[in-house]
């Protein structure tokens, strides 16, 4: 063991904590480095992972009188406000400004990167980053090289809300079926009714901005009367410009007609609070209109989206909702039963005779880089894993649990993520560069075509060609070393094509396959010498189809508005990490950093790793939370469903813990 | 000696004036006049920063009628000197230093400190190019909430409720 110790030394304890109580919410935090006296205990719950899941989890159990141990592997740099605002800094000063690009990396609890991904060939693995990418042959097209899986996730105390977008989206009433009305994948334990009063703890928790009435004209349903916490986020100048040119326009997917509508989407963003919203009875605020939080640091910051257009990845004023937020607004009586202790790497669950876990072994570091640290282990009556959909599986492989139906690190799934970009006609202003990256999209999410190929969403994009290209430094590039311009002549031209920018952003449903996966191989450890993991990835031909779909359908959108496309994708897998082929053309896919399916939910044990309790079938007291738990993931961002799920999860443990 | 008259600070402004088309004074309001002179300066060194700068004094000087005729014939045309001019452009609009192209570093040789990089947080945050395509840099100079509605300068209304 390579420079442990394993004793339960006590270590310094630095409390940290940010107390106020100003506009009816207090805000404190029982964040702590590590805790000396954590390792006599036994607590009611021992949680790992810090992130939206183990947040809304930890909450809710320490809120109800449990005593609960949160485990988080990432720093808590962001436990003071100086150290949210370095990783502003950090961002300002990024080259590459990637999702991960504000939040530094730390090898001994790593994060994936898009830097690090590279298309694996047969028994060439790529090795480079923290994550391995293994060969896997493509469905279609030239199979020298594969793809790598494209998302990535953040480990920080926060977890990877902290870079997300905000979009807090309902799956759809058919989602949870796919299997029985389309014939694809399978169908989730229960229906949308089981999940929906969660969805609305969810939407509270995650301040969600959206309108009832155009979610429900997309299929999504509603308990009579709900309304959300805040009106729809206003439409960007671009969403409004789109929908008067293309109002009444339809597009024809199989053998149906759709009409091509604009629809506001619904963030975790603040805006106005909507005036007909009361908290819940079960709320301490119960009865009263609803207040935006912002900023945990001070309240006055961030109670309305100020326009940053940098949700992804960092929101300077914290009006994006992020995990701190539920981990920094704690009610006194919570806070006296939470602990948290950060810079513990949760390493191997710790499995009894009996069937049941005995403890969570944890390593403790001080130095990032270095191989030292402390090992510790977290005793409960309950344990439950929400370490997000890769780390979750690849500690249940490390530790051999959980796995009797073989299903663990299986069905990794994405929303692949397509962009398609053209210019509007000469001399339109869009507006483009202003406000949140995404307001409004194009939603293809239900009907009978699920039956042949993928529903999608397609993001209109606030920001013109910045992810197709890099613009707007891009353009300056081609216009001042191509095209030789300088001056006014520069500044204008420059204007008058980045304001004339359309892009969209296509993210495609794909089905749960057993061979896209996460594994674990001794010859791959990170520096604290936990596994790292090794997945592998392609995307079907029911998503392939989708594509052609999707492309079809931007350019006829752009074409429509009398605009031109200039979508043109890579054309050999050499030249894109996310190259694709579909039916013979070159297409090129992203993430959309959505991780999901790992150790799904199910009726039956001998295909799912946790039921509808997201229980484990084999462990009796291991609960297992996060995005992993997707059967399949329709056309949501998964954040939302998550959070719905955690507040469905927390009631099956109270209850397990009070029998 | 010729340069102990000069003032080069002016001079640097003044050519950045005709490459970036911002006016000097929007220029000194960036904040960022000296220390991308000081970035430039040590990066380049006294010798090639110093022959661009005079180069333009001439330009100035010469009370020529087409200054961006000149500057294009006699800075970005050269081969020593248009690459540094591009690379100071880009460095206005993005806060980016970029290394110098391989060719031009063969012929007019390396620097340790010529590393593509964002020269600070505050030259991300001024980039120009925000300003010129009317937008504010992402995570910075937030124009408040709602301000993404209404029509940007120059477009037209929309007829909808969103109409102010
Ligand atoms: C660029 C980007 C944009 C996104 N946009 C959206 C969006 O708009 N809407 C949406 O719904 N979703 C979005 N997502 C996805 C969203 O971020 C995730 O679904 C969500 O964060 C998952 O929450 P989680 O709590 O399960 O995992 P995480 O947020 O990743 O939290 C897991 C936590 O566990 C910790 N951990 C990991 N391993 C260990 C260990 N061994 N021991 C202890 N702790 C550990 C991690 O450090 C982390 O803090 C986006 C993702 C990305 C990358
Ligand atoms: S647009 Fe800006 S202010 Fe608004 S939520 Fe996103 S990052 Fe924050």
């Amino acid at each position: 063991m390579s420079g442990g110790n394993d004793g339960n030394t006590p270590r310094s304890n630095q409390q940290g904590s940010a107390e106020s109580s100003e506009g009816g919410v207090t805000l404190a935090s029982p964040v702590t480095r590590a805790h000396p006296a954590a390792a006599e205990r036994i607590y009611d719950v021992v949680i790992v992972g810090a992130g939206v899941a183990g947040a809304i989890l930890a909450k809710e159990l320490a809120g109800a009188g449990k005593t609960v141990l949160l485990l988080e592997a990432g720093r808590a740099t962001s436990i003071r406000p100086e150290g949210y605002a370095s990783y502003v800094e950090t961002f300002y000063e990024a080259l590459a400004k990637t999702p991960n690009s504000p939040f530094p990396q730390n090898p001994a609890a790593a994060s994936s990167s898009v830097l690090f991904q590279q298309r694996p060939r047969e028994g060439v693995p790529v090795t480079t980053g923290y994550q391995v990418y293994k060969y896997r042959k493509p469905c279609q097209g030239p199979s020298e090289s594969g793809l790598p899986f494209l998302s990535t996730f953040t480990r920080a105390l926060g977890g990877t809300t902290l870079h997300f977008l905000g979009t807090c989206i309902r799956m759809l009433p058919e989602d949870f079926h796919l299997a029985t009305l389309f014939g694809h994948g399978i169908d989730w334990p229960f229906g949308f009714e089981t999940l929906e009063p969660f969805y609305e703890k969810g939407e509270l928790e995650m301040g969600t901005a959206a309108d009832v009435a155009m979610q429900e004209r997309e299929g999504t349903k509603f308990r009579p009367g709900y309304q959300y916490p805040m009106r729809q986020i206003p439409p960007s100048y671009f969403d409004r410009w789109l929908e008067d040119r293309i109002r009444g326009m339809t597009f024809k997917m199989g053998n149906e007609s759709f009409p091509v509508e604009v629809v506001g989407t619904p963030a975790g963003r603040n805006g106005m609070p909507n005036p007909g919203y009361r908290y819940p009875k079960e709320h301490p605020l119960a009865g009263q209109p609803y207040q935006p939080i912002g900023s945990p640091y001070d309240t006055r910051r961030g109670q309305r989206c100020e326009g940053n257009s940098n949700c992804v990845p960092i929101c300077p004023v914290m009006a994006k909702y992020n995990a701190l937020r539920t981990l920094y607004t704690l009610q006194p009586k919570t806070s006296r039963n939470l602990e948290i202790i950060t810079q513990a790497v949760a390493s191997q669950i710790e499995l009894a005779e009996d069937g049941k876990v005995s403890g969570i072994v944890c390593k403790l570091y001080d130095v990032e880089t270095g191989s030292q640290y402390v090992k510790f282990t977290a005793r409960g009556q309950v344990y439950v894993v929400a370490a997000h959909a890769i780390e979750s599986a690849k500690l249940l492989l490390a530790s051999g649990a959980a796995n009797s139906s073989d299903m663990v690190g299986r069905n990794l799934m994405d929303h692949p993520y397509l962009l398609t970009w053209g210019l509007a006609p000469k001399g339109a202003r869009l507006g483009v560069n202003r406000g949140p990256q995404i307001t409004s999209e194009l939603p293809m999410r239900h009907g009978s075509f699920r039956k042949d190929f993928a529903a999608f969403r397609a993001d209109i994009r606030n920001r013109g060609w910045d992810f197709a290209k890099g613009s707007p430094y891009w353009d300056v590039g081609m216009l001042v070393n191509d095209e030789q311009r300088f001056g006014l002549s520069l500044r204008d031209e420059l204007r008058d094509r980045v304001q004339r920018q359309i892009s969209f952003g296509f993210q495609i449903e794909q089905l749960p396959d057993p061979d896209n996966r996460v594994e674990i191989d001794d010859k791959y450890r990170d520096a604290l010498g936990n596994h790292r993991p090794i997945l592998s990835y392609d995307v079907s031909e029911y998503t392939r189809k989708a594509m052609r779909v999707a492309r079809d359908l931007s350019r006829s959108v752009i074409e429509h508005v009398g605009g031109k496309d200039h979508t043109e994708y890579p054309k050999r897998p050499k030249e894109a990490v996310g190259y694709i082929d579909v039916g013979g053309e070159p297409f090129e896919i992203h993430g959309s950093g959505h991780i999901m399916g790992t150790h799904r939910m199910g009726l039956r044990r001998s295909d799912s790793v946790v039921n509808p309790d997201q229980r484990t079938w084999d462990h009796r007291n291991l609960f297992l939370v996060g995005c992993g738990n997707m059967p399949t993931v329709g056309t949501s961002n998964p954040t939302l469903t998550v959070a719905a799920l955690a507040f469905k999860a927390a009631k099956a443990i109270k209850k397990q813990l009070e029998s | 000696m010729e340069t102990d008259r000069i003032d080069p600070l002016e001079d640097f402004v003044g050519l950045s004036a005709v490459l970036t088309g911002f006016e000097t004074a929007e220029l000194h309001g960036t904040g960022l006049v000296e220390s991308h002179y000081k970035t430039i300066l040590d990066i380049l060194g006294e010798r090639i920063f110093g022959r661009l700068l005079l180069t333009w004094r001439q330009i100035r000087e010469s009370e020529a009628n087409d200054v961006d005729f000149d500057v294009r014939k006699k800075i970005l045309e050269n081969s020593l000197l248009g690459p540094v001019a591009r690379n100071i452009l880009v460095l206005w609009y993005t806060g980016n230093w970029n290394q110098m192209p391989g060719e031009w570093r063969d012929q007019y040789g390396a620097a340790a400190g010529d590393r593509t990089r964002v020269v600070s947080a505050a030259a991300y945050r001024q980039g120009l190019v925000w300003r010129a395509v009317l937008a504010h840099p992402p995570a910075a100079k937030q124009p408040g909430f709602g301000s993404w509605t209404p029509p940007p300068e120059g477009a037209d209304e929309i007829d909808d409720e969103w109409r102010q």
